[in-house]
């Protein structure tokens, strides 16, 4: 299949960027959407050209490395589907592609479509740290957890930090990355001694890093890979609320 | 043996105060260093001087010095905070707006029932006025909140996507601050249309202070069927309704996300159960000016 590219080109976070059109020849459809970007960079490098820098590691879906907004919608809009498990044969012969990084003041674009998502990072290191028992191993039914519980932590675990939640919400909010990854400690025994402290800091260092806030749009849980769901915002929101009445 | 102990407790008034200068000073250096000295710092500021005088900081260290440690600075920094003063105040206007509904329908009970029930308001100064200012002050955070929100919102995105489309997101959450604003503007008028009778803005060229009924009480029936006569004040009325109806099917479920009381569970009702109120809410308030522009409802009171 042939494709046109239209790529947003950018040197660097100083500089302007720019939409550039690029055709996409000979894609087969099997291929996923990184490995049709190899191809086009392949070509842009033989014929002398800068290659389009763009972020990809374990190409499996569990890496959250993969970014792109892609006509409009990160990750292509395809339910729990990474940029790297995105197929070619999701797109028609001949149709015009629009990539775009994610657009967010907290992730700044270090080149191209490429952007520095540290942010993400320092919310984590807020968090601090797990209080856990050093010495021998633990015996594997001490900590009693129901099925439900742990399912649910599970479920909040999922997250890859991408950051398409960012990308796709119209503030630019992290809520469901933090609240995600509050609910997941916070949910869990281990994490539980600690969970007053860790949602306060780690959604103070949310606001500080820049990023909006949630109007409830629900444009999060769309488009995120692993599929969280939006009520753990409401569970952040309760964790939160909590530790601030109880002066945490 | 505990070694840190804090300093002595003082003894007089004037021991706590002079002990409190320094913390005060710290408070104040702090909020500097911070650059975010504004009207909260001051009320924050307010309530740290209070309460370090109170105890005179003899704890040994000066906690209220830190900012962000204490639920006024949650509630009024952190972007879970001022949700959560949109939720609260949210939900004081929802009441309101219920009650409200509920007060005007009596309308279709007659001219008596509703001006018995206007004057029952107005004769009980005691009930109205802390109504109205604690109404004023719910809309004040409302609208505070909102207003922060959407710049720190605007902030968070100063590049905008060439190719974007909303996913998933409702109609109705897209347009909170504009149907809200829309409706601000409505209120005002409404205040100025029935509250304070205004002439000039009820384009009928009638004077609404003359209305008086056969017990010389205020004839709101009479008021209502005048006002609404007019199809501009009644298309105006019709038009915010719509739009309170769209906020609230998207408000009242925000609500009970941003005060953190909705899970999977509940989720379905809670979004569906917004979208069902905001229709009846709707369907109340419209009834009126429906009833009297359309099906002449009341007519025999524009004589």
């Amino acid at each position: 299949m042939n494709l046109t590219l239209k790529v947003w080109r950018q040197k660097n976070g100083q500089t302007e960027g720019h939409f550039e059109t690029y055709p996409a020849r000979d894609i087969i459809e099997d291929m996923s959407f990184l490995e049709m970007l190899d191809v086009v960079n392949e070509g842009l490098i033989s014929s002398g050209k800068d290659p389009i820098a763009f972020d990809s590691d374990c190409r499996e879906g569990i890496c959250g490395m993969c970014s792109l907004v892609i006509n409009g919608i990160p990750h292509g809009g395809h339910a729990g589907t990474a940029t790297c498990q995105l197929h070619m044969r999701r797109f028609k012969d001949g149709e015009t592609i629009t990539i775009e990084p994610w657009r967010a003041k907290a992730f700044p674009i270090i080149k191209d479509v490429a952007t520095n998502r540290s942010a993400f990072d320092r919310i984590i290191q807020a968090g601090g740290f797990v209080s856990v028992n050093t010495g021998g191993t633990p015996d594997g039914n001490a900590l009693p957890i129901s099925k439900e519980v742990s399912d649910r932590a599970m479920d909040a675990a999922a997250c890859i930090g991408c950051g398409a939640c960012v990308a796709a919400c119209k503030n630019a909010s992290a809520m469901l990355f933090v609240a995600a990854k509050v609910s997941h400690l916070n949910l869990l025994p281990q994490g539980e001694p600690e969970k007053h402290r860790r949602a306060l800091a780690m959604v103070t260092q949310m606001d500080k890093e820049g990023f909006g806030s949630c109007t409830v749009t629900g444009s999060c849980e769309a488009v995120c890979p692993k599929e969280i769901k939006l009520t753990f915002i409401a569970k952040l929101n309760r964790d939160f609320g909590v530790a601030a009445l109880l002066g945490k | 043996m505990h070694t840190e102990a804090g300093p002595k407790r003082p003894t007089t008034p004037v021991q706590k105060g002079l002990q409190a200068i320094p913390l005060i000073i710290n408070v104040i250096s702090a909020n500097f260093q911070l650059n975010q000295f504004s009207s909260l710092t001051l009320l924050e500021f307010a309530l740290d001087s209070s309460v370090l005088l109170l105890v005179g900081g003899n704890r040994g260290r000066c906690v209220w010095a830190t900012p962000m440690n204490n639920i006024i600075a949650y509630l009024f920094k952190s972007s879970l905070g001022k949700k959560y003063i949109m939720a609260v105040t949210g939900c004081c206007l929802f009441l309101f707006v219920i009650g409200h509904m509920v007060g005007n329908l009596q309308v279709f009970l007659g001219p008596e029932a509703i001006n018995r029930y206007g004057h029952f308001l107005q004769s009980n100064p005691e009930l109205i006025w802390p109504a109205r200012i604690g109404l004023l002050v719910f809309v004040g955070l409302h609208f505070w909140s909102a207003m922060q929100i959407t710049l720190e919102n605007r902030a968070a995105r100063p590049v905008a996507y060439a190719n974007s489309k909303p996913v998933a997101a409702s109609y109705a959450s897209r347009t909170m601050v504009m149907g809200g604003l829309i409706v601000v503007s409505f209120i005002i008028y409404h205040l100025l249309h029935f509250t304070f009778q205004c002439k000039a803005i009820n384009l009928t060229g009638q004077d609404f202070v003359g209305f008086t009924d056969p017990n010389n009480h205020h004839d709101i029936f009479k008021m209502i069927v005048v006002g609404f006569n007019q199809p501009l004040v009644a298309g105006f009325y019709l038009l915010s309704m719509g739009l309170l109806c769209l906020h609230l099917s998207h408000g009242l479920s925000s609500m009970f996300q941003s005060l953190g009381w909705k899970n999977d569970a509940y989720r379905p009702i809670i979004d569906c159960g917004a979208k069902v109120v905001a229709t009846v809410i709707f369907i109340g308030y419209s009834s009126i000016p429906v009833a009297i522009l359309v099906f002449k409802f009341g007519k025999e009171a524009l004589k």
